[in-house]
């Protein structure tokens, strides 16, 4: 019954991301390691001795929690209220935190929210919902 | 949430509430603390023991999740519940029908111990590359223990977010399919051992072997899988639909291999509009009728369409009210039954005074059981039953004509004076003509103008607290049930079909209106 809206499933999945790359990034930095060393160790330098890419999750996490939930500064923002901005911004946050160790299922778990938040662009979920918001705020007013 | 704090705090510590948190909370921490030392002070594991603490967590927090593990598929065994249900002492101690809340409570738990398991291991991972033994990255992608749990975290992230009550309300089949994914992840689960992580530093094995106890939960899953199936192929064949005002359908079905007791439900299917989704609906005939019937409101898109299939759409309905040429189906659709399955209505039979509380289409379950009561009485078939109190609530006049001719019927039929009593209410707001045929007719008749029944229909919504407490001081004199005086312990069965809202109150008022020896004892069906 009822029909599947992916903005809401790709939403508490890129809020669970979101709760995990912050603590990974915490772990990241007590617990210093490159994913793809076996591979390279050029990129060494960025996590020994501070790990910049935890670093850089963590506030990852804020934003991406900020923008789902959305509070200060996304509020009422075009980031919190269409798919296009945060679909780009998750396959780059996705991408860059799948280089620390800890955040690679993070980072995969926003890869898949923003596939499917682009399922919903696609499917045209976010013009219905902004039509929502205004007729609420017409509404309230 | 409408629950206050403070409410909220009180229902969890209710005795039956409290011994299963005492049971639940000390169960996993005596687990986690015995895995703990158990790795802890191994002698022959030291060659793990020099990560130190975080190894001693994981292996900790592993056991509780080999326990959860075992335990997560026993609540959704409905066939075994359903037996279990009818053994009346193991059903006071273990309420069989909140068993969905118990799934809800091991998958938290699960959650839990899987994130302290998981984040330890990223730490014992990092320990054991800096140590020099094996590089991290090889333990997570290479092997089976690093690959069935990355499996099986990334299920769980599907799994919880589909669960979501929010997700559950607006998209029932995305949560239901996603569940499925629950068998690659059983499968991962048996399999995360394999490999054998935990060995001392001769080779011998010390894992825990979860699987002699996780396979179980999963065997006896897929034996009643396989029940279902070979119960839904049993042939049945419908033999009439009733289209009902207020958009209610009747379905009536035959099918020899179906045996039921009143109250009960079962799960129907409809290959023609959908193989694999099971609809829960409440049987509304009695064991002794030649049928069996469920009674179909017509308000989501999977009823809707079944309504179309059998020729009852709604919006067809309304344009053309007495239109004979309306589109009678050709060739009826298949149905494929599973159940019955147990309701708490069922044990009605069991007490002498009962309170039935049904709301709309809520009465169903009570249907059910009021046709039962009459084929008692015709066939002078003796239950515990002294006293039956029946009430309806109901939002449109519509409504009351699905069960008219049953509520007639058995006004009727009784002999007894004061044994069943129906109390009809109506909250929606009324047409002016409709008030002027209810003043007009009212008064004068012997019937109520609304239901054709004797009794009376209530406007408004009723006053349980009050309703309650009446009962008891009727009971206490003695007026009520002769023989069953204020000093005599009695037990009266409040049994409640609707939403959970009512519930909430009716609970309460259940509570306030306990005395000594007047136990109310309250039941709410769950869907």
């Amino acid at each position: 019954m009822g029909k599947l809206i992916w903005s809401q499933w790709a939403r508490l999945i890129a809020l669970t991301a979101g709760v995990f790359e912050t603590i990974g990034g915490i772990f990241g930095l007590f617990y210093r390691i490159f994913t793809f060393e076996p591979l390279t160790s050029d990129l060494n330098p960025i996590f020994n001795p501070i790990n910049i890419i935890a670093i850089l999750c963590i506030f990852f996490g804020f934003i991406i929690v900020a923008i789902e939930i959305p509070v200060f500064p996304f509020k009422n923002t075009f980031v919190a209220s269409s798919f296009i901005p945060r679909i780009i911004l998750y396959f780059i946050i996705g991408g860059v935190s799948i280089l620390n160790y800890q955040n690679v299922n993070p980072g995969l778990y926003l890869i898949i929210s923003a596939i499917m938040y682009i399922a919903a662009a696609r499917g045209g979920e976010g013009r219905h919902r902004v039509k929502q918001d205004d007729l609420r705020r017409k509404l309230v007013v | 949430m409408a629950e206050s704090f403070s409410s909220r705090l009180s229902k969890e510590f209710t005795l039956k509430r409290l011994s299963f948190w005492i049971f639940w909370f000390g169960s996993h921490i005596f687990l986690f603390i015995y895995g703990f030392f158990l790795q802890k002070d191994d002698r022959s594991l030291d060659n793990l023991n020099v990560i130190g603490f975080s190894v001693w967590t994981s292996r900790g927090a592993g056991l509780c999740l080999a326990y959860d593990g075992a335990l997560i598929l026993l609540p959704v065994l409905r066939n075994i519940i359903k037996y279990l249900r009818a053994l009346s002492y193991l059903n006071k101690l273990i309420p069989f029908d909140e068993n969905l809340w118990f799934h809800r409570q091991t998958a938290y738990a699960m959650l839990f111990f899987t994130l302290v398991h998981t984040l330890a291991h990223y730490i014992n991972f990092w320990k054991l590359e800096q140590l020099g033994k094996f590089p991290a990255w090889q333990i997570h992608y290479t092997t089976w223990a690093g690959l069935t749990g990355h499996a099986m975290l990334l299920i769980m992230v599907l799994m919880y977010t589909s669960a979501h009550y929010k997700m559950r309300h607006q998209s029932f089949e995305t949560f239901w399919y996603t569940h499925h994914l629950a068998f690659f992840f059983m499968l991962c689960l048996y399999f995360h051992g394999h490999g054998c992580f935990v060995k001392t530093a001769e080779g011998v094995c010390k894992g825990y072997l979860s699987y002699r106890f996780t396979l179980a939960g999963g065997i006896l899953y897929f034996f009643e899988r396989v029940l279902r199936e070979i119960r839904a192929r049993q042939p049945t064949q419908i033999t009439k639909v009733i289209d009902h005002p207020s958009k209610a359908i009747e379905i009536q079905f035959d099918k020899p291999s179906f045996r039921y007791k009143a109250g009960q439900y079962l799960f129907l299917n409809v290959p023609a509009i959908s193989t694999w989704q099971w609809h829960p609906f409440t049987i509304t005939s009695a064991p002794d009728d030649p049928y069996v019937s469920i009674h179909v409101r017509q308000v989501g898109d999977f009823t809707n369409q079944l309504g179309e299939l059998l020729g009852c759409d709604p919006n067809n309905f309304n344009n053309s009210n007495y239109d004979t040429k309306r589109s009678v189906p050709v060739i009826l659709p298949t149905l494929r039954i599973d159940g019955p399955y147990g309701a708490p209505a069922e044990d009605v039979f069991k007490n002498e005074i009962v309170v039935l509380i049904g709301c709309g289409i809520g009465v169903t379950p009570f249907a059910s059981i009021l046709k039962n009561i009459w084929h008692q009485q015709q066939n002078k078939g003796l239950s515990k039953l002294k006293r039956v109190e029946f009430f309806w609530i109901c939002r449109d006049t519509g409504s009351f004509e699905w069960f008219q001719s049953l509520l007639k019927t058995l006004e009727a039929t009784q002999m007894e004076a004061g044994f069943l009593k129906f109390h009809i209410y109506l909250t929606s707001k009324l047409r002016e003509s409709t008030i002027n045929n209810i003043i007009i007719n009212d008064v004068s008749g012997s019937y109520d103008p609304l239901t054709d029944l004797e009794s009376r229909t209530h406007y408004g919504r009723p006053n349980f607290g009050y309703i309650f407490s009446q009962l008891n001081r009727a009971i206490d004199s003695g007026r009520y049930l002769p023989g069953k005086e204020g000093d005599l312990n009695t037990n009266v069965g409040v049994y409640y079909c609707g939403p959970p809202a009512l519930a909430k109150s009716l609970k309460k008022d259940c509570d306030a209106a306990n005395t000594e020896s007047i136990k109310f004892h309250f039941h709410k069906e769950h869907f």
